[in-house]
């Protein structure tokens, strides 16, 4: 769950409070335990999940946002109720330690806890029994509770709430509560659940079910007089952890959010999908996403980035014609001016990492595209991990994106880092719809085209490993690696093994940057890094490759960072490195093996339970690994095995290839592990299942070398 | 479910930094050179710990006050110092300040509760004060004062910290009417010199020591108190105006105020007579009850402790824990005894250190114990009940209590009397297997049988993993790290059995295991080569612990297809020494080669003086794993 618009703000603060009722926990507990919901009565589980580690019976989330009355503070309230079966001993050890959070002024912590045995006999826990963990941190305290459950067996049900009640004092004209997306379905089977979402009358409401999650239905409540929004369903199976999975893709999926407003009319000030108060909003418009992006691509943030792109403007592309030249130029300046000056003191605290935010990027760059008159897009779009375009219902599933058009071509430009290129945008969009606005027309008539967003290719994010590997006393290898990485694949070893002082020199004599007077302090803080920074770095290579190749290594060293790949003229980051390993030779009998399939680096193992797959298959994107290895055949010695080398297993998803051959005393292999594709259907899976086969039987393959 | 606090570097975001002109680059520069400051990234020139005896009332005060002058070897560095603190022990002051200017820092703190171990709730708590040491060479001073209100919980003093030490002193301040012990531990080989002075009434106990490692806290260690040098701090008695007063004076003074604790529990046997008739109506013997009740504690008490203050010492009554249905230690052993005296048996509470500690109860010291059990008599026969083990046999100890001291109860007195110790083959593992090749690819059956502390911890994973994942474990128990395209199948999975071995017998077929080259196939019959990774580091400090005696055994027969001859087998090894043993052969029997692979370490223990052995017989172990048998098509 990413940013929130920049111009709102999710207000915290909570300087007047009011503790709860006295009789409130009594109210609850009433509530949770008796209120005759047939469901939470239910003692027996279904004979096809007798062998679940446990089951849950009945579930109950209500999200409550309320305005108190006749005062300027609003609630969020929290209320869950759980009903479980435990199974086995392993479901009794996770319920017997409970945590819950202790109750402050403001914020009020209710929670009840009850053990009902097989036999029908309930015992409800005695809650004065929790302990307090309390800290004081800096003057402020810190605190939680924990509670050990008694009498806890298998078979038996446990049934608690944990409840929560937040109140918090209006203090801007709207007030966004936590945005929820949750994905129902558990480590556990659910018999029924039921979620409900009740808001004050001035609250704006988002709201929605996706991939199969039952539809929100708004229920009248005679009782209290009021309506709330509400799903139910039943017999959910439980879900597993499994790997390249989007659950809010995948899995039934709920999101909303409540926005609290005290002036309907200042409202619309800050309207970011909030739709009508009062009514629930259940889809996102096409006219409303052209507003939103309207308002970001004009926002006013970015008047100082804006006047110092003018100036470099002015000064450096007067001459400049070609619109990509102009955007890729710019592009590279803002990253100079809005990263690369303030990136040097971070390095020192260890934190280089960093995005500039888009709603930063987004007006500075389109306003100075759409002065010069280049023509380019403003495009909204939405990550693939989060929620398809057409599905969103709030402003934090939204990215933004400025594409520069020349004829039929496009140049993509997103928010920047220190290693982003112009013409790269992250492959979470990659092949998402999106809407496009057409940026040289004035935003009030923009009409937003429905795009695909291009996918790149396994190619597009691949890497190449070259590997020279030598063989002294027939016990050690020496690897000579140089890799060359291209897109999604590169940005792990730009981070790992990159840092401000690798690409200053480089950006230095692209831009005019004047020498900063650092104080007493920074310097220290600099000569402390740069003492450490061989080591940190050596110390990073061994962890990275130890990682890769999963055997043990020795002296790593000799990194030499040929190219950063920061620039889009060299994209690639070039950079090399060696160790040793006695890893890979054996001697056996006269003659030697060597796991020659092991310089391809560990492959992915397929655990038995994970072949018959029911989930579609989401790849963070295409990509491909390419290895060259040259193996020193050792004087004296003949070797067989070559042929077994060579593996082709294609699939339109994906494949693994190889082959190998000796050639001036060398054995030359050359390997092609390949992900064609960022999404693979469910049925298809065998096939992945079968190249990550192939590649994986490989790494268990061996040469012999034979004495001559 | 569980809550924790982020850590203290994580929510300590501003740091307090030093000035330049409190640096000394040189000193950074010499200390670093030393060898036992490599890794060091801050050294302390001096670090002492004085504690201060006093008589106050009835009482026996006892003031900790610590000095560390520490130095920075690097430059920006995040130092946390820890004092610790509970109901007995107060923090009175605590300062930093630069060493040569004085001037005061302010750490950022954090003051609380922690997470201890496996302990749900202690009174345990800890104040970590956070500073940064900017330069090379920055030096900051901490003082630190702490009280303790009963002398009886500062039980030992070590001369070691967790960063090197050039000087280090430690001293001791007793005035005349209070009368104490101390015990030196681990003094060997260790330069540190002693000094007793009178000062006044007083009397004063200096130990000084130079140039200390930074403390280790190693894997497969049996922990500090094994090698690091120590004092054991035995306060005995004091005298006031109203006469003379014993703290623990003697294991006697320890088993009273133990026994005084336990006197203190208001056990209800009521509550559970039902429960013992029950689990006892079909049993015929005294063992056979004992057996009911013994595993029925284990099987349904969880283990969760609660050591808040004198909760710590005293156990919970037996009716609390049989219907909370956890406990700790103190809780369960309580709990096993009162309903083993239902059933009409002699049991009594019995108070053992585990094999963490190295004393007996000679030292009356709190340091000395730190579990409980119950023991049972009948006729001149014991038995030992420690009911926080999981599947357990009655008449079996667990690894951890065999040789310690116990301290069992006895009326009034009390009786000591020792675990006996069983030897490796109680912890034996045999796997057996046969072995034919099938299109290259190695098929087999197999059977694995284990006793003792590795059956004791597959039951106990096996049934507390949940119930989808059991299938899993067993299969990687058969055949550990096989692979994708390898298929193994588990034809009998262990029944749950305390009192026979536990036995799972599996088929598999296996890729990867098998190279053909040409007329020649390798198999590398071996795959989970044991202990190959168990190469002793040069760095240790520590005997390495596997933390159980081992002895593992493994068969295999690999029939040879017709039309093959066997060309090569890997050479046989027989290591046999003292405290560990390596039998590797291999032997063509008919059209079969017979592997035969035999560990054992007798105590479970590699020394340090014997590494250098051990590491040898690794080297020629990993030389047979890595040969393979060849098999070559007959011509």
């Amino acid at each position: 769950m990413k940013k929130i618009l920049l111009l709102l703000f999710i207000s915290c603060q909570l300087s007047s409070l009011f503790a709860a009722p006295p009789d409130r926990a009594e109210e609850l507990r009433e509530e949770m335990w008796n209120s005759g919901d047939k469901n939470f009565a239910i003692k027996d589980i279904p004979q096809n999940w007798a062998g679940k580690s446990a089951v849950i019976i009945a579930q109950m989330n209500r999200f409550e946002y309320r305005k108190v009355l006749m005062a300027k503070l609003l609630k969020e309230n929290n209320y869950a109720h759980y009903r479980i079966r435990l199974n086995d001993k392993n479901a009794v050890d996770k319920y017997s330690e409970m945590s819950f959070d202790v109750s402050s002024l403001g914020y009020n912590v209710f929670v009840g806890y009850k053990v009902i045995k097989p036999n029908g006999k309930e015992t409800i826990v005695d809650i004065s029994k929790a302990v307090k963990m309390e800290r004081t941190v800096n003057g402020r305290k810190q605190a939680y509770n924990k509670i050990a459950i008694p009498g806890l067996e298998p078979g038996d049900i446990l049934d608690y709430y944990l409840c929560t009640e937040e109140t918090q004092d209006i203090l801007s004209y709207i007030l966004f509560f936590q945005p929820v997306i949750y994905s129902i379905p558990d480590q556990y089977p659910i018999m029924n659940y039921k979620i409900q979402f009740r808001a004050s009358r001035k609250c704006y409401i988002n709201i929605k079910s996706v991939n199969g999650a039952p539809e929100f239905k708004l229920i009248t409540d005679e009782k209290n007089d009021e309506e709330y929004y509400s799903i139910e369903g039943s017999n959910m199976e439980s879900v597993e952890d499994q790997r390249w999975i989007y659950k809010y893709r995948e899995l039934p999926t709920i999101k909303f959010r409540a926005a609290y407003s005290v002036n309907e009319g200042m409202a619309e000030h800050f309207d970011v999908l909030l739709g009508e108060v009062k009514k629930a909003k259940t889809s996102v418009s096409k006219q409303e996403l052209t507003d939103l992006t309207q308002r970001m691509s004009s926002g006013s943030g970015g008047y100082y980035d804006l006047d110092q792109l003018k100036k470099y403007d002015k000064a450096s592309l007067k001459d400049v014609t070609d619109p990509f030249q102009v955007a890729t130029k710019a592009y590279y300046y803002l990253r100079n001016e809005l990263y690369f000056k303030y990136a040097e003191p971070k390095v020192w605290e260890g934190n280089e990492d960093g995005t500039i935010r888009e709603s930063r990027f987004l007006p500075v760059f389109h306003q100075f595209l759409k002065k010069k008159k280049i023509e380019h897009d403003v495009i909204v779009g939405a990550s693939r991990e989060i929620s398809r375009i057409d599905d969103i219902i709030m402003e934090n599933e939204l990215d933004w994106l400025i594409r520069v058009k020349k004829g039929k071509d496009y140049l993509y430009l997103s928010p920047f880092d220190a290693y982003t290129l112009p013409g790269t945008f992250s492959e979470s969009l990659e092949g998402t719809e999106a809407y496009a606005f057409n940026g040289l027309e004035s935003s009030s008539k923009w009409i937003g085209e429905k795009i695909t967003l291009p996918v790149l290719t396994s190619t597009d994010h691949q890497a190449k490993v070259n590997v020279q590997v030598q063989i002294t006393d027939m016990s050690k290898a020496k690897l000579t690696v140089k890799k060359d990485l291209m897109g999604r694949n590169k940005l792990f070893d730009q981070y790992s093994f990159i840092d401000y002082y690798d690409y200053e020199k480089e950006e230095n004599a692209k831009f005019t940057n004047e020498p900063i007077k650092r104080k007493k302090q920074e310097l220290a803080l600099k000569k402390a890094y740069m003492d450490q920074r061989d080591t940190r770095k050596t110390d990073a290579l061994k962890r990275s490759i130890e990682e890769d190749y999963e055997f043990k290594i020795e002296n790593p060293g000799n990194i030499v960072i040929e190219q950063t790949g920061r620039y889009d003229d060299a994209p690639a980051m070039k950079y090399g490195y060696t160790f040793e390993t006695d890893a890979l030779m054996k001697k056996t009998g006269p003659h030697y093996l060597m796991d020659a399939g092991k310089l391809i680096e560990a492959q992915v193992k397929i655990d038995g339970e994970e072949l018959a797959r029911k989930t579609n298959v989401y790849f963070s994107n295409a990509r491909s690994f390419v290895n060259t290895i040259a193996i020193d055949i050792p004087q004296g010695y003949t070797v067989e095995g070559v042929d077994k080398l060579t593996t082709k297993v294609q699939h339109k998803s994906g494949g693994f290839t190889s082959t190998a051959k000796v050639q001036g005393g060398k054995v030359l292999i050359e390997t092609n592990k390949y992900y064609s594709v960022n999404y693979v259907p469910k049925d298809q899976w065998k096939n992945v299942v079968e190249f990550l086969n192939a590649a994986y039987n490989f790494s268990e393959m061996k040469l012999l070398f034979k004495k001559k | 479910m569980k809550y924790s606090f982020l850590f203290f570097l994580a929510i300590l975001c501003s740091i307090t930094v030093t000035a330049q002109k409190n640096t000394n680059v040189e000193k950074a520069k010499l200390f670093k050179t030393y060898p036992q400051n490599k890794k060091a990234k801050v050294v302390a020139s001096t670090y002492t710990s004085g504690y201060t005896f006093s008589v106050s009332g009835e009482k026996v005060n006892v003031v900790n006050e610590e000095k560390h002058d520490l130095i920075a070897l690097e430059g920006n560095y995040d130092h946390v110092e820890h004092v610790y603190y509970n109901d007995h022990i107060k923090i009175e002051d605590f300062s930093a300040k630069h060493t040569t200017t004085g001037k005061t820092i302010r750490p950022q703190t954090a003051c609380g509760n922690y997470e201890v171990g496996d302990i749900f709730y202690s009174d345990s708590k800890v104040c970590s004060y956070l500073m940064n040491f900017l330069y090379e060479g920055s030096e900051i001073t901490l003082n630190s004062k702490v009280k303790y209100d009963d002398p009886k919980y500062l039980t030992y003093l070590f001369f070691h910290d967790s960063r090197p030490i050039e000087n280090r002193e430690i001293t001791v301040e007793v005035p005349a009417n209070i009368n104490i012990e101390l015990v030196e531990k681990n003094f060997e080989g260790f330069d540190i010199t002693k000094n007793k002075t009178t000062l006044g009434t007083k009397t004063v106990y200096t130990f000084k020591a130079k140039r200390l490692e930074a403390q280790k806290n190693e894997d497969n260690s049996l922990g500090a108190l094994y090698y690091y040098p120590h004092i054991i701090v035995l306060t005995k008695e004091f005298t006031t105006s109203s006469g003379k007063k014993n703290v623990l004076s003697s294991v006697n003074d320890l088993y009273d105020w133990y026994s005084n604790l336990v006197k203190q529990v208001s056990n209800d046997p009521a509550v559970l007579k039902q429960e013992v008739e029950r689990l006892t109506a079909n049993a015929k013997t005294s063992e056979e009850k004992m057996r009911a009740i013994y595993y029925w504690i284990q099987d349904n008490i969880k283990y969760i402790a609660f050591e808040d203050g004198i909760a710590g010492f005293r156990p919970e009554t037996a009716q609390a824990v049989y219907q909370n249905r956890y406990g700790d230690c103190k809780g369960m052993a309580n709990l096993t005894k009162e309903m083993l005296k239902l059933a009409g048996f002699d049991a009594r509470l019995t108070w053992i250190g585990t094999n963490r500690i190295p004393y007996t109860y000679d030292i009356p010291s709190l340091s000395v114990d730190n579990h409980m059990i119950c023991t049972v008599f009948i006729n001149d026969k014991f038995y030992i009940l420690d009911s926080t083990e999981k599947y357990i046999a009655l008449g079996k100890n667990a690894e951890r209590i065999q040789g310690k001291e116990m301290l069992i109860e006895d009326g009034p007195k009390f009786i000591r009397k020792f675990v006996p110790v069983a030897d490796e083959k109680a912890n034996s593992i045999d796997r057996s297997e046969t072995l034919v090749l099938e299109n290259e690819t190695l098929k087999g059956e197999g059977e694995l049988v284990m006793n003792g502390e590795a059956k004791k911890s597959v039951l106990y994973f096996s049934t507390n993993v949940r119930n989808e994942d059991q299938k899993k474990l067993f299969s990687t128990l058969a055949v550990s790290d096989y692979s994708n395209t390898d298929k193994v199948e588990v034809t009998q999975a262990p029944a749950i059995d305390r009192e026979n071995p536990l036995n799972v017998k599996y088929k598999f077929v296996l890729g990867n295991k098998v190279s053909k080259f040409n007329n020649d196939i390798y198999i590398d019959i071996d795959w989970a080569k044991m202990y190959q990774n168990h190469k002793m580091e040069d760095d240790r400090v520590t005997d390495f612990y596997f933390n159980r005696k081992v002895k593992t055994k493994t068969i295999k027969k690999f029939k040879v297809p017709p039309g093959y001859k066997v060309s090569h087998v890997p050479k046989n090894m027989s290591k046999v020494y003292d405290d560990f043993a390596f039998n590797v052969t291999f032997k063509q029997v008919g059209n079969e080669v017979h592997y035969q692979n035999e560990i054992v370490v007798k105590g479970g223990i590699v020394k340090k003086k014997r590494f250098s052995v051990w590491n040898e017989c690794i080297k020629e172990l990993k030389e047979i794993y890595n040969d393979q048998i060849v098999i070559t098509k007959a011509k």
